[in-house]
């Protein structure tokens, strides 16, 4: 065979085979990347975001809404219900920041004003640029945030349609589950197991733990709490609180704490950071003291927070039964 | 912008070629080809083209200038100037902090405050080491008198700065590629050497997308928070960054290899299974081999080789290590790693002197020298000599609670992990390397190129950036 022929039948195989995968991930569209114009809550989709929305849809007369990071997944909306005697609806998803925070609160206000809402306050969240490739691929979830989706192609949406992430969702979306349309964000189904009445766990739990603690922060030093925070999300923030709380809506800000090894090693290794997160939340502190807004610290709090595994899966994401201990004491 | 980025390979790449072939004319397919490598400079520092300009520009003339004057004493003082600026400019960008911490730490330690030295705000140019180490060469061989000076800048200019090398080498040499940029042969499309290239390109690729970067993904993490790992984790990340540095490194120089190619234009081998060595002395000889061969041209030889006797032998051997070393990157882990290979290399040449043989199974050869590159990668992984040192406690078992448990790796990662890894230690061993084969022109060959291409493609979206691009 010639040199030639051998050329041209490479090119016609790796054209054949993208197109095929490019084909593949845009008909299936396990994301909601490509072909959701709308929050249809009957479609089938692996975008945590396009759920958590469709959630907010489902459950319209939810009077209650914590809105988090993936920090939030663990609090049991059953929790909140006892709580407020509230209708609660959890839309905690994986790296929401403040423009998704606000998206999703929009639009489970779209029709029927919240009478509360917990605002689970994340330092990166007012970060740009760590809003997630997720809501900006996707067209309905981008409507939702300050940055609607480019009717031009971009090289990232190019990227996604052969990025093996996607081909990945794809494959797996073939295996369609049913719909869980609970109200909660998938963490946790019974307050039962947030009993705080237990054993501290065997050292092989405690050291598994100190190894996750470890795992995170490396993440965050070095990237997720890396960046300044901008003052204009900030301020816009502070003015949807003030909006919504013209409308009736009670707020709360629920600054959570980090791991006490975890807050230790960031109060060392990165000071910068660190006092950067101190600023944020007087700034926060400030403002709702002038705006009868709640505000529950716990992350400035020096008495600090119990550091087994009892209560933390990592450095930053505490469990249910850290939640009752935090949301149990402090919310009257 | 890196070999492994979609806009490299579908913007940057086809339009090169395209505008490359499509110019009918040598002389302006070459100042094509010199402005494209300079855009792809530009993309990573704009600033920075201007001194990588000078440096071509001085060196071009110093070299004609020393080829057309008579006296020894006149062109010993023009290959001094040259030699002078490239190490001065090198130097400054890249030792000159680790200079200054160096002395502001040993000031401390003697008992005087504050800075003796300021530290600066740096930002090291891409590449540095490599093109000025290029650029050196050519003055030195027409010093020598080994070359001639070339005619026309163009040309000298187009082999600094060639996009394939450019960034992390090959190191290669001017009289290896000036002649082919003269050659008119070189600017007419070739089936063949396009096959090639594309084969090269695509082995490369895979061996940095598929294999590389699916190690790192894991070892980066398990290194940086060394103190929480276990036994088999810090031994895993030992095996594990051995594996890497060697797929990373050369597959990004089979990369390189494959775009000259596409080009017509050859570059020299790299790497040759070093893995598969007997010795660290045979190591050096199939491991990144264009700068071996650099450092024993124009260091160890500078410094009298092995004419001087058998002790200024080993003097030379262990010095050129330690530059070399150094030449990686300005830290002290950096000397700590040449020094190990230095070292090992004059024991090995002295046990050849003497005629010793104390190893006298092959097998029990490749075990030692394998397991003596594994560990000074520690030296040269570690930015600090305190993590190497909580590294080797942990490989060599002598810390307090020996743990065989395998928790910081990410489920997520993990299976891709351990195949990436077990393939690698398959290629590394037993298998051809990229230049062993010959990849003749077939169906089935196009076919398995063209979906190993598009398994990259659909894997470059976690993007790992090459190792050697620090240096």
């Amino acid at each position: 065979m010639t040199s030639k022929k051998a050329t041209k039948a490479l090119l016609c195989t790796a054209l054949f085979f993208l197109f095929l995968i490019i084909f593949f991930n845009w008909f299936s569209d396990p994301l909601c990347f490509y072909q959701c114009s709308e929050i249809d809550p009957g479609r089938y989709s692996l975008n945590s975001y396009y759920l958590a929305a469709q959630k907010s849809v489902v459950h319209d007369d939810a009077e209650i809404a914590l809105v988090a990071s993936s920090r939030g997944e663990t609090t049991p909306t059953a929790l909140l219900e006892r709580l407020f005697a509230l209708k609660a609806i959890n839309l905690s998803v994986a790296g929401a920041d403040f423009q998704t925070k606000r998206g999703f609160l929009r639009l489970a206000q779209k029709d029927k004003p919240l009478k509360k809402i917990i605002w689970l306050a994340d330092y990166f969240e007012m970060i740009p640029g760590r809003t997630d490739r997720k809501m900006l691929n996707s067209e309905v979830l981008s409507l939702l945030t300050d940055f609607p989706k480019s009717k031009k192609w971009s090289l990232l949406e190019l990227q996604s349609l052969i990025d093996h992430n996607t081909l990945e969702a794809s494959m797996s979306f073939l295996k369609r589950k049913k719909l869980d349309m609970d109200q909660g964000s998938g963490g946790v189904k019974n307050l039962s197991d947030c009993r705080l009445d237990v054993e501290v766990a065997d050292s092989e739990k405690e050291e598994e733990l100190k190894k996750e603690v470890a795992l995170v922060y490396q993440n965050y030093a070095t990237s997720v709490l890396k960046g300044r925070q901008s003052a204009e999300e900030l301020q816009k923030f502070k003015e949807y609180v003030l909006e919504t709380s013209q409308s009736g809506a009670l707020w709360t800000i629920w600054i959570a704490p980090y791991h006490p090894e975890f807050r230790r090693r960031l109060q060392i290794e990165h000071p910068d950071i660190w006092s950067s997160h101190l600023a944020w939340i007087r700034n926060l502190k400030e403002f709702a003291s002038t705006n009868k807004v709640e505000i529950l610290d716990f992350l400035s709090d020096e008495t600090g927070f119990p550091d087994d595994s009892r209560y933390w899966n990592d450095g930053v994401h505490f469990n249910c039964r850290g939640v009752v201990k935090m949301l149990g004491k402090k919310v009257q | 912008m890196l070999f492994n980025s979609y806009p490299f390979l579908f913007l940057f790449l086809p339009l090169t070629l395209l505008g490359f072939y499509l110019i009918k004319n040598k002389n302006l397919q070459l100042w094509f080809l010199f402005f494209s490598s300079v855009f792809f400079y530009a993309y990573w520092s704009t600033g920075y083209v201007f001194l990588l300009l000078f440096t071509v520009i001085l060196d071009f003339y110093l070299a004609k200038w020393i080829y057309e004057t008579k006296t020894r004493r006149h062109r010993k003082l023009l290959v001094f100037i040259s030699i002078a600026c490239n190490l001065s400019v090198l130097g400054f960008f890249k030792y000159y902090n680790f200079f200054a911490e160096s002395v502001n730490s040993t000031v401390q330690i003697m008992g005087a405050g504050g800075n003796f030295l300021p530290v600066l705000n740096l930002v090291l140019p891409i590449a540095i080491s490599f093109y000025t180490f290029q650029s050196m060469s050519y003055v030195i061989d027409v010093y020598r008198g080994t070359s001639h000076a070339h005619g026309r800048l163009l040309e000298f200019a187009g082999y600094v700065t060639l996009f394939p090398h450019q960034i992390s080498g090959p190191l290669v040499r001017h009289n290896q590629i000036v002649p082919q940029l003269e050659d008119p042969k070189t600017y007419f499309f070739s089936y063949d050497n396009f096959w090639k290239g594309c084969y090269f390109f695509i082995f490369g690729l895979s061996k940095k997308v598929l294999i590389a970067d699916r190690i790192a993904a894991v070892i980066d993490p398990l290194i940086f928070n060394m103190s929480a790992t276990s036994n088999a984790e810090a031994i895993l990340a030992m095996l594990g960054y051995t594996m890497q540095l060697y797929f990373d490194f050369s597959g990004y120089s089979d990369m390189a290899v494959g775009l000259g190619l596409m080009m017509n234009i050859q570059f020299p081998a790299n790497f040759n299974s070093p893995y598969k060595s007997f010795s660290i002395t045979e190591f050096w000889q199939r491991w990144h081999m264009t700068l071996s061969s650099w450092l024993r041209d124009y260091l160890y030889i500078s410094l009298g080789g092995n004419r001087k006797g058998q002790w200024k032998t080993y003097r030379n051997l262990l010095l050129t290590m330690a530059i070399g070393g150094l030449w990686h990157g300005a830290n002290w882990t950096f000397l700590a790693w040449g020094l190990i290979h230095g070292g090992v290399l004059v024991l090995e040449r002295v046990f050849k002197d003497r005629g010793w043989d104390l190893l006298r199974f092959k097998y029990l050869k490749w075990a030692v020298t394998f397991s003596i590159v594994c560990i000074a990668w520690v030296f040269f992984r570690s930015p600090s000599f305190h993590l190497a040192s909580l590294w080797f406690e942990k490989i060599f078992l002598l810390n307090d609670q020996i743990s065989w448990d395998i928790i910081l790796i990410p489920a997520k990662y993990k299976d891709r992990f351990f195949a990436a890894l077990v393939i690698a230690i398959f290629a590394a061993f037993a298998t051809k390397n990229t230049w062993e084969r010959k990849f003749m022109p077939a169906w089935w060959r196009a076919v398995i190129l063209g979906i190993l291409f598009v398994i990259c493609l659909s894997y470059m979206g976690e993007e790992s950036p090459f190792l050697y691009f620090q240096f």
